[in-house]
């Protein structure tokens, strides 16, 4: 790892752990609680596109239906569709949780990725619980980062995707 | 058990292995660009609007140049680097990718076989189980009673999802379009339309226009947001004007609706998609590639008229109707939910490890028989220089003889 960390990065990086921090103690909770009941409990994660959650929420009505305890996490603007009807379906907000993605998506396109990856990725972040969501998110800007890059190479459809969506979500 | 979109695998897995519980990755829509495998370059819907067997050869070269340099370059790149920063710290991570035994994937329009898409770095089992709209649907008492009340007139639905954005030119279309039927009384028009396209584009161009909004109340009704899978299931809704995305045409297909397919952006699948609803018989579409269909309100008004043509709701149905009912009963039947659920439930008590065929265990040169065409090779070779040899052997002993 690089000796010298320079100002900006600093603030990065202090931005990316209190986000983290904040961001992901609600689902924590939930993590804590599926350890004892993980037969009956099912978690479902579609903080994306509202479309892919409506799609989602009928697999997650089926799962309520059929007696298991069903968690649906998304954003809060997607409450409406998840909570609409006394489905079964709980959910569990995770709006700073994606709005820390994006942010972090931009830092790490544009600019100090390996040093964020490595920071991220040291053992005693692994783990440690409080920051079990460290590797998850790294993955996740990652993952998305390179759809990006690759996205410019074919047809820029998730170059409209940030232009159109991020700053109506924002 | 966590179950996850494909755009979060990432958090996904990494949750359910630090909890130690099972989990799924789901497709909603489309095939993710993880899934740059083996797909062939005119399979739509991967990627691009431009990936389908009704578009050029030029666009087609020009998919397969930049599906191969995707995969093969970029995919280099970031496996390298990613897993070289792993190993230099020391952080003994097994590769994610490998480690996902089962994705769903929810639907089955214009798919072929999923199962023949694969990659390296990523390769579950997929299943395709059909869409898994949900049973609960909501309306607003307005609506409700706008698509349920006294007027027998059938409703054209509109709506361009989330992501896209109407056009001024196209607005002042459909604007006009609506006016002319709401003089001649032919159907009525719910248009889902966000507050702030109202504001900017819609009521400043219908003052142009001189189109009074407000006194055609009886002909449309305009809301800022409609839970647009309950709307579409009403039998009162005889077409749905959309742009075609995946979702879009997951639930007209789902609940049997004609669909006049105008896509808005050129870039994603909904170019392909709309080919695929025309193709299956239940859409009217304007090719909105450049230099194609001029979207004016004759062409509007004639594919409208066309769609709902003689669809009074009963046995006198028109074409489109007719098919899209065909394909409505495919999608019920299937009972993706239903289906969706016993794969969760299976990957959740026993594992669906056991399922995955023995070819993804092969290496490379084993499932594309390289092995074999050598030897193969070096069986003629073989042949030949016996066969060669044994001429001119026999050549050399007629030259004796002789």
């Amino acid at each position: 790892m690089k000796a010298s960390i320079s100002i900006v990065s600093a603030l990065q990086i202090i931005v990316l752990l209190i986000a983290t921090i904040i961001g992901h103690q609600s689902a924590e909770v939930v993590a804590k609680k599926m350890t004892t009941k993980k037969k009956q409990h099912v978690l479902f994660l579609g903080a994306s596109q509202t479309s892919h959650i409506l799609h989602m929420q009928g697999l997650a009505e089926e799962m309520a239906h059929r007696g298991y305890k069903v968690t649906f996490a998304a954003l809060e603007s997607d409450k409406k569709f998840i909570s609409k009807a006394d489905n079964g379906i709980e959910f569990l907000s995770v709006r700073v949780y994606y709005l820390f993605m994006l942010v972090c998506c931009n830092i790490i396109t544009f600019s100090n990725f390996q040093y964020i990856l490595e920071l991220s990725l040291r053992p005693e972040n692994l783990n440690t619980t409080p920051h079990i969501m460290d590797i998850h998110m790294i993955y996740s800007i990652y993952f998305v980062s390179v759809q990006i890059i690759q996205s410019i190479f074919t047809n820029h459809y998730y170059l409209n995707f940030l232009l159109i969506t991020i700053p109506q979500l924002i | 058990m966590i179950v996850f979109d494909h755009l979060f695998w990432p958090a996904g897995y990494a949750l359910s292995r630090d909890i130690n519980a099972s989990s799924v990755m789901l497709y909603p829509g489309l095939l993710g660009l993880e899934h740059l495998g083996n797909e062939p370059d005119y399979m739509p819907m991967i990627i691009s609007g431009f990936t389908s067997p009704v578009t050029s050869i030029g666009n087609r070269v020009q998919n397969f140049i930049m599906l191969r340099v995707a995969r093969y370059a970029l995919q280099t790149i970031r496996r390298v680097i990613f897993y070289k920063t792993l190993n230099k710290l020391n952080i003994s991570i097994s590769n994610p990718y490998g480690k996902i035994k089962l994705a769903l994937h929810g639907s089955y329009v214009g798919l072929g076989e999923v199962s023949r898409i694969q990659s390296e770095l990523f390769n579950p089992m997929t299943k395709s189980t059909g869409t898994w709209l949900p049973r609960t649907a909501t309306l607003s008492k307005e609506v409700e009673s706008f698509l349920h009340g006294d007027d027998s007139r059938m409703v054209v639905f509109i709506s361009i999802g989330t992501n896209a954005a109407w056009s001024k030119d196209i607005v002042n279309v459909v604007l006009k379009t609506i006016q002319e039927i709401h003089n001649t009384k032919e159907i009525r028009f719910l248009w889902s339309l966000k507050d702030k396209d109202y504001k900017q584009l819609v009521s400043p161009a219908a003052l142009d226009l001189g189109i009074p909004l407000d006194e055609m109340t009886d002909t449309l009704m305009i809301v800022p947001f409609v839970d647009q899978y309950a709307v579409l299931s009403s039998e009162s809704v005889a077409a749905f004007v959309s742009h075609c995305g995946f979702g879009s045409m997951q639930e007209a297909i789902h609940t049997s609706t004609p669909v006049l397919a105008m896509p808005m952006m050129l870039e994603s699948d909904q170019v392909t998609n709309a080919a695929r609803l025309v193709q299956l018989g239940v859409a009217e579409s304007f090719d909105a590639r450049p230099g194609r269909d001029k979207i004016t309100t004759d062409n509007l008004l004639m594919k409208l008229r066309s769609l709902t043509a003689a669809d009074s709701g009963g046995d006198n149905l028109n074409v489109y109707r007719q098919k899209a009912n065909k394909l409505g009963k495919i999608s019920n039947l299937l009972n993706g939910p239903s289906r969706g659920a016993d794969w969760l439930e299976m990957e959740m008590n026993e594992g669906t490890e056991f399922m995955v065929g023995i070819e993804n265990h092969i290496s490379w040169i084993e499932r594309n028989s390289v092995d074999v065409y050598c030897i193969l090779t070096l069986v003629v070779c073989v042949l030949f220089v016996v066969v060669k040899n044994i001429r001119s052997v026999c050549k050399k002993t007629k030259k004796k003889k002789d």
